[in-house]
C-alpha cells in the first residue's frame, strides 16, 4: 500500500469546519422496531412453510422421510435468524442528521453506511405498513434523482419522528438547490 | 371527431383531464397536434412488434398447426386481412387519441386507446429531445421523437412520426426555456458563458467505417458468446415446450450421427462448438455495431453534445454538458494498437433508469481517439487528464486472498467433491483453470488499479488486460456507501461506492481511514459547489 497524501484534504475540510462523521451523535430506532420486524418475517416465513408442508403432503408418497427434514430445517433455521436478528442488530442500526446530511448505519455482519446530502434529494415518502401501525411506527423513504428504488429507507421511526424530519429535509433541500 | 372525443369523455378520469388542460390553455382546442398521418405505419409495426415478441412461440405453433390442418388459399388471406384490419383499427384509434401541444413551460401529451391519459411534462424536467429516423422514416421526411425525463420508461414520451421541421420546432423551444431559466438565474448564466459563446455546432469526432469494424473485431467476444449461447438456449426451450418436445427428437434425428462422433471424440466436439460459437459471436457484433455506428459523429454544440450515429436508423441524441454525470473510456491492448477507445457520457436519462431498455439513449461511441477524449474531457471537467501510473493504487493486498478465497476456492472446493466422488478424474483440470483464472484476474485488478483526486474531481483506472477509465466531478454524487464485511473491518479496510445519477464508481477494500476521508470530502463539494448537476 502506497502512501495516501491525506494532509491536502484535510487542510481543506478543517478550513470549511466540516463537522467529523464520526465525532456526532447517533439516534437509534423506536425499541418497538425490533419486534415489528421480527413478526413481519415471521409471517412471511410462516406462509412459506405452510406453503412447503403443502407441497410435501400432496407428493408424500413420492418422497423419503428425510426429504421434510432437508426442506423444512433449513427454512426453520432461517426463521429462528430473522426473528433474532433485529435483537442483535438493533444497537447497529442508527441514523444521524447533520446540517447538510442524513447518514443512516445499518447491519451486523456486514456493515453499511449511506450518506446523503439534503440537496440531492428529490423526494420524501412516509409509509406506514399495517403491522407497524399497530406498532406505532413509520418508515421514512429518501430517493434522489436517476433511481427508482429508494436511496434509502428508514423503517422504524415514530410517525411524529417521521413526520418531522420529513419537513425538516424537504425545507432544507429546498433552500440548498 | 376532435371535437367529439373531448366532448364525450370515456371516464371520469379523463373528465378531469380534459378540464385541467382547459384551465391550462382557455378554448383554444385547436393548438392541439397530430402526428403525421404516416405514423399509422409506425404505429402497426410496433404493435404488430409487440405482440411478435412476446408471443412468437405461441404463433408459430397456431401457424404449424394451420398449416397442418392444409387451409386453402382464401382461408389464409382472409385470416392475414383480419388480423392486419385489427391492427389497422387499434393504430387508427391510436393514432386519432394521441395528440400532443406545448406552452411555454410544459409539454401535454395525451394518449390512450380505452382509457385517455394526459401527461404533462414541465420542460424543467425534459433531459433531452433525441430523435430517431428509420429508413422509412427517412423517406417520408419524417423523424421520431423521444423526450427522455431521467424518469421510469413509463414517463418517457415518444412521438412515433413528424416531420423534421416539427421536430426541430419542440427541440428549439425546450432549448430556449433552458436558456431564459439560465438568464433568471445569475450563478448558472455565469458558468455557461462560455458555451453559450459558442455559435456554430463543431464536429470534434467522427468515426471511420473501418475504425468501427476494427473496434468491433476486437471486443470482448467471449462474454457474447456466452450470452449468445444462453439466448439461443432459452428460445430453443421455449419452441421446445410450445411443440412439446418435438425440435429435441428433430434435432436428435438429423444430427445423431454428429452426436456419435461427438461423443468418440470429445476434443473434436469442444473445439468445434468454440469455434462456432465463436464465428456466430464475432459476425454478430460486428454487424450489430456497424449497423448502430455506421458514420457516427460527435458534435460540440451551444448547450453541450450531439450524437449522430447509425446507418439504417439515424439517431441523433443531445446531452448539455451540466448533465453530465460520469466520463468513462475504455481500451484493450489490440484495440489501444490502433488507437481506439470506447468512450461513454453517462447522463441521467431514463436508460440509466431502465437498463434492459437497448433502445434507449446510451452516450455511447466506440473508436473513438484519445484527441477527442481530451478535448471533450478538457471542456466537460475543465482540467486535463492526469497522469495515472503515477496516482495511488488505494485497493488492498487483501482484496485478492479475499476474491480468490470467495470465486475460486469455495467453488473449486464444491466441484472437488462431485468429480472425486463419481470418478471423473479427467475433468479435474477444469476447476483447477477455474482458480489459477481467478488469482490471475484478481492480482492483476488489485496491482493496477489507480485512483486519483483532487478537490473537484476524482478519476479511476483499472482493469487486467484491457483499461477502463472513469472520471467524476464530486458535486455530482448523490450517495455514498461505505460498506465492510467483519474481515474487512479486522483488517481495518472498507468498500465505497459513490453514486451518480447516471451510474456509480466502486473502490473496494480501501482504508477505512481513507474511505471516510474520500466520502467527507465529497460531502463537502455537494454542499459547497454551487454548479447546477442536472
Amino acid at each position: 500500500m502506497e502512501q495516501i497524501p491525506t494532509s491536502y484534504i484535510n487542510n481543506v475540510l478543517a478550513t470549511q469546519q466540516l463537522p467529523e462523521l464520526e465525532l456526532v451523535e447517533v439516534e437509534n430506532l423506536e425499541p418497538a422496531w425490533k419486534k415489528a420486524n421480527a413478526i413481519v418475517w415471521s409471517i412471511s416465513f410462516a406462509v412459506l412453510t405452510i406453503g412447503a408442508v403443502v407441497m410435501l403432503w400432496l407428493i408424500r408418497d413420492k418422497i423419503l422421510w428425510w426429504t421434510w427434514i432437508a426442506v423444512l430445517a433449513p427454512i426453520s433455521i432461517f426463521w429462528a435468524w430473522a426473528v433474532i436478528y433485529p435483537y442483535l442488530a438493533y444497537k447497529k442500526r442508527n441514523y444521524m442528521l447533520r446540517e447538510h446530511d442524513i447518514t443512516y448505519t445499518t447491519g451486523l455482519i456486514w456493515r453499511n453506511e449511506v450518506t446523503i446530502t439534503y440537496n440531492r434529494i428529490q423526494h420524501l415518502e412516509v409509509s406506514q405498513g399495517p403491522i407497524q401501525k399497530f406498532f406505532k411506527l413509520a418508515s421514512l423513504q429518501l430517493f434522489t434523482a436517476g433511481g427508482q428504488k429508494s436511496d434509502m429507507g428508514i423503517s422504524g421511526l415514530k410517525p411524529e419522528t417521521a413526520q418531522k424530519i420529513k419537513a425538516w429535509v424537504a425545507k432544507k433541500a429546498e433552500l440548498e438547490q | 371527431m376532435l371535437e367529439d372525443s373531448i366532448n364525450e369523455p370515456l371516464n371520469t378520469e379523463s373528465a378531469v383531464d380534459d378540464a385541467t388542460i382547459a384551465n391550462f390553455h382557455g378554448e383554444s382546442t385547436e393548438n392541439w397536434h397530430r402526428m403525421s398521418a404516416w405514423s399509422i405505419i409506425f404505429l402497426i409495426w410496433k404493435l404488430f412488434k409487440g405482440i411478435f415478441i412476446s408471443n412468437w412461440p405461441t404463433l408459430v405453433a397456431i401457424f404449424v398447426f394451420l398449416q397442418s390442418k392444409s387451409f386453402s388459399l382464401p382461408w389464409i388471406v382472409g385470416g392475414a386481412g383480419v388480423t392486419t384490419l385489427i391492427l389497422f383499427t387499434f393504430s387508427l384509434i391510436n393514432y386519432l387519441r394521441f395528440r400532443f401541444f406545448w406552452d411555454e413551460e410544459h409539454l401535454f401529451i395525451q394518449s390512450g386507446i380505452f382509457t385517455r391519459k394526459l401527461k404533462k411534462v414541465p420542460f424543467e424536467r425534459i433531459q433531452s429531445v433525441n430523435t430517431s429516423q428509420s429508413l422509412v422514416h427517412r423517406l417520408l421526411g419524417l423523424v421520431s421523437v423521444t423526450v427522455d425525463t431521467a424518469g421510469s420508461a413509463a414517463q418517457e414520451v415518444q412521438i412515433s412520426a413528424v416531420s423534421v421541421s416539427f421536430a426541430d420546432n419542440l427541440s428549439q423551444t425546450v432549448y430556449e426555456f433552458r436558456q431564459q431559466m439560465a438568464e433568471k438565474k445569475p450563478l448558472d448564466s455565469l458558468l455557461h458563458k462560455e458555451e453559450l459563446a459558442i455559435e456554430q455546432d463543431e464536429r470534434i469526432a467522427k468515426v471511420d467505417t473501418s475504425d468501427v469494424l476494427i473496434y468491433a473485431l476486437f471486443e470482448n467476444h467471449l462474454k457474447t458468446a456466452g450470452l449468445i449461447l444462453a439466448f439461443v438456449l432459452t428460445i430453443f426451450q421455449q419452441v421446445n415446450q410450445a411443440f412439446e418436445d418435438a425440435p429435441a427428437e428433430f434435432l436428435e434425428q438429423q444430427t445423431g450421427n454428429f452426436v456419435e462422433s461427438f461423443k468418440t471424440d470429445l476434443v473434436f466436439a469442444l473445439v468445434t462448438i468454440a469455434v462456432l460459437s465463436m464465428v456466430i459471436t464475432i459476425l454478430f457484433t460486428v454487424i450489430r455495431m456497424f449497423l448502430q455506428n455506421y458514420n457516427t459523429e460527435l458534435y460540440k454544440t451551444s448547450k453541450g453534445y450531439r450524437k449522430v450515429s447509425g446507418l439504417l436508423t439515424r439517431k441523433k441524441v443531445e446531452l448539455g454538458v451540466s448533465k453530465v454525470q460520469m466520463i468513462a473510456w475504455k481500451t484493450n491492448p489490440l484495440k489501444k494498437f490502433f488507437g481506439l477507445y470506447g468512450f461513454k457520457l453517462s447522463n441521467a436519462s431514463t436508460q440509466v433508469v431502465n437498463p434492459g431498455n437497448l433502445t434507449g439513449n446510451i452516450f455511447f461511441i466506440p473508436a473513438m481517439r484519445l484527441s477527442g477524449i481530451k478535448h471533450t474531457i478538457a471542456r466537460v471537467l475543465e482540467r486535463a487528464i492526469p497522469e495515472m501510473s503515477e496516482a495511488t493504487k488505494p485497493v488492498s493486498t487483501v482484496y485478492i486472498f479475499r476474491q480468490t478465497l470467495y470465486f475460486g476456492v469455495i467453488p473449486f472446493l464444491i466441484a472437488l467433491g462431485p468429480l472425486l466422488y463419481f470418478e471423473h478424474t479427467n475433468w479435474l483440470l477444469a476447476p483447477l483453470i477455474w482458480l489459477c483464472t481467478v488469482l490471475f484476474y484478481n492480482t492483476f485488478y488489485q496491482r493496477n488499479f489507480r485512483f486519483h483526486f483532487d478537490h473537484e474531481t476524482a478519476w479511476v483506472e483499472s482493469g487486467v488486460i484491457g483499461r477502463d477509465w472513469v472520471a467524476i466531478e464530486w458535486f455530482k454524487v448523490h450517495n455514498v456507501t461505505l460498506s465492510s464485511s467483519p474481515h474487512q473491518r479486522r483488517k481495518n479496510l472498507c468498500t465505497l461506492t459513490v453514486h451518480t445519477s447516471g451510474d456509480k464508481v466502486t473502490l473496494p477494500y480501501i482504508p477505512t481511514d481513507f474511505g471516510r476521508k474520500i466520502r467527507d470530502l465529497a460531502i463537502w463539494q455537494i454542499n459547497t459547489n454551487q454548479r447546477p448537476w442536472m
